[in-house]
């Protein structure tokens, strides 16, 4: 719509309903400022906030003075007022009944991985994810490409967002070892031996990762450090890589090498790593596991949902990582 | 071909639609079910809705589930007033935040406050432990605070001086609660204010004959047999008490 002023969105990149938004807003090109809000840091309790919303939640939208919470009322909201693709929520009541359906079935079927606080209670969330993953193959994506359809909607932006989280969610305290498994890239052996010929690094165990590759595939993590690898980038580049890393950690007060050996490992360990990013009180640690690694209808679909979504998808996460980097430097 | 509903009105869900669609005058083919005697885990209904949720819809070849989505379907396709679901986009999305948030606030506080207090004991034989009763209880008077603090405030009805599919919605909930022996509206004047309005507004009648049902709940889980509850022991034991 011309001549509307953009709309800002107050945001915690670590929550799946905020990245739902931000990738709505960003693939339909309306226009946005974010204000971020870490939930980890407990600025959804400051008093300005709670006057924004006295529910304490992300995300919040505030249209010019008009002020929502609920990421679905939100996503409906901009859909409708906005001139986006009618398969994003359909006028057509039967279809539009579908996203709705859908929209409310959500609610209840997505256990809220990412505030659960011990292994037990995630390793259970995971099991009751089957029922639900069951559903979405059987029911809702038995004859079609989408969930609510041949095309793209709102349900299939909700879902992934909280499929990726499976893969990122889940907490622990403290801090734990895992094992090295063998990589198949070979420019991050080369990195690896690089780094153990320089002697800057003694064991193998995960510290505190202040890189938000949690929040990124697997893939995505390799594809950034083979990047970084790669003999036509800059030498500069992969330097002041490695030297923020050590500064970061130094000022955390954790071993710069672990945190780089963390990082290696990382990325090697491309079907379940752990990480743990800086806080102040407690340390989260992530699975990341593939949920839908047996289930090769709901692997295609999400392929199609990331592809639909495209650069806005990466978008997400390529903005938590700069998020990351900046409250990295502050420790 | 008649619109089918499948409602059984023990359940807020299910009442909510039964109300909208009577008071809207909608005409629809009543199928009673029993959920108590799971009715959901059937062949026949899980060609109506593989979900295995009530309320559900057959509208021709079209099923639905989500009490939320049936009203909001209904709303459209019989033109229904206004103020139900309002055209006006901000309106509308103030009914739309109203109905999310419930969901994991009103919607399960409530429902624990039957469970716990007559199903969960006829179903184990046992009492709810103290504490869980207690942290069970206090989460429901959270969310109502939350209901009359930011929902409510000083309006007459959630979005403003007409009821909306979010009052329903609120109503039937809130009254889940009452139905298991507990005096929701003690020292909450403004809350009872409003459910009055909301009853007059539905009309009282239509209001009270489809909480009959819960009303009488007290009773009618004295007189009934543990045996029938035996398929929810392990849905209970996972959700309620673990």
């Amino acid at each position: 719509m011309a001549g509307r002023q953009a709309v800002k969105a107050y945001l915690d990149l670590l929550s799946q309903p905020c990245r739902a938004l931000l990738i709505f807003l960003k693939h339909n090109k309306i226009p946005h400022s974010v204000e971020l809000i870490a939930l980890r840091k407990g600025q959804h309790k400051t008093p300005e906030f709670t006057k924004l919303n006295p529910m304490q939640k992300v995300p919040v939208l505030d249209d010019n003075g008009f002020v929502l919470t609920e990421s679905d009322a939100i996503l409906k909201y901009l859909a409708t007022t906005y001139n986006v693709p009618d398969h994003w929520y359909p006028k057509l009541p039967e279809k539009r009944a579908r996203v709705d359906e859908y929209a409310a079935w959500h609610h209840v079927i997505f256990p809220m991985m990412g505030q659960l606080k011990n292994d037990a209670k995630f390793e259970k969330a995971l099991r009751d994810l089957d029922g639900t993953l069951d559903m979405l193959e059987n029911m809702f994506l038995k004859r079609q490409a989408f969930l609510c359809g041949d095309d793209i909607s709102l349900a299939d932006l909700l879902a992934v967002c909280e499929i990726m989280q499976a893969r990122v969610g889940g907490c622990s305290e403290g801090r734990s070892e895992i094992s090295a498994v063998k990589t198949d890239s070979s420019d991050l052996l080369k990195w690896n031996r690089y780094l153990r010929d320089q002697r800057r690094i003694s064991r193998y165990h995960t510290h505190v990762m202040h890189f938000p590759s949690c929040f990124w595939s697997a893939q995505s993590v390799e594809g950034y450090c083979t990047r970084l690898l790669n003999p036509t980038q800059p030498p500069r580049r992969r330097e002041s890589f490695l030297a923020h890393v050590s500064m970061t950690s130094e000022q955390g007060g954790r071993n710069s090498d672990t945190f780089i050996t963390s990082m290696h490992l990382a990325v090697i360990t491309s079907d379940r790593f752990c990480a743990e990013f800086a806080h102040l009180n407690e340390p989260p640690m992530c699975s990341g596991r593939d949920i839908l690694k047996d289930r090769p209808k709901l692997l295609s679909w999400r392929s199609r949902v990331q592809s639909a979504l495209s650069d806005s998808f990466d978008e997400a996460h390529s903005v938590v990582y700069q998020i990351k980097q900046k409250l990295s430097a502050k420790l | 071909m008649a619109l089918e509903m499948y409602l059984d009105l023990f359940s807020q869900p299910c009442r909510s639609v039964y109300i909208f669609a009577k008071k809207n005058n909608i005409p629809f083919d009543y199928k009673k079910i029993s959920l108590f005697e799971g009715y959901q885990y059937s062949e026949e209904f899980g060609k109506i809705n593989l979900l295995r949720k009530a309320p559900a819809i057959k509208d021709g070849d079209f099923c639905l589930a989500e009490s939320v989505a049936i009203m909001m379907y209904l709303a459209e396709k019989f033109h229904t007033a206004d103020h139900w679901y309002p055209a006006d986009l901000q309106k509308r999305a103030r009914v739309n935040e109203y109905l999310s948030w419930q969901h994991s606030a009103i919607r399960i506080h409530g429902s624990k406050m039957l469970w716990f207090k007559l199903l969960i004991p006829k179903a184990l034989g046992t009492e709810v432990p103290k504490e869980k009763m207690d942290n069970a209880v206090e989460d429901f008077n959270t969310s109502l605070n939350l209901f009359e603090e930011k929902f409510l405030q000083d309006k007459a009805f959630i979005v403003g001086d007409q009821i909306s599919l979010a009052d329903l919605v609120a109503i039937v909930e809130i009254m889940q609660p009452v139905g298991a022996g507990m005096d929701v509206f003690e020292d909450r004047p403004k809350l009872k204010a409003w459910k009055d309005r909301v009853r007059a507004e539905i009309g009282a009648e239509l209001f009270d004959e489809a909480h009959q049902g819960i009303l009488h709940c007290q009773e009618a889980v004295k007189t009934m047999d543990p045996k029938v509850l035996e398929h929810f022991k392990p849905k209970i034991l996972r959700y309620f008490l673990s």
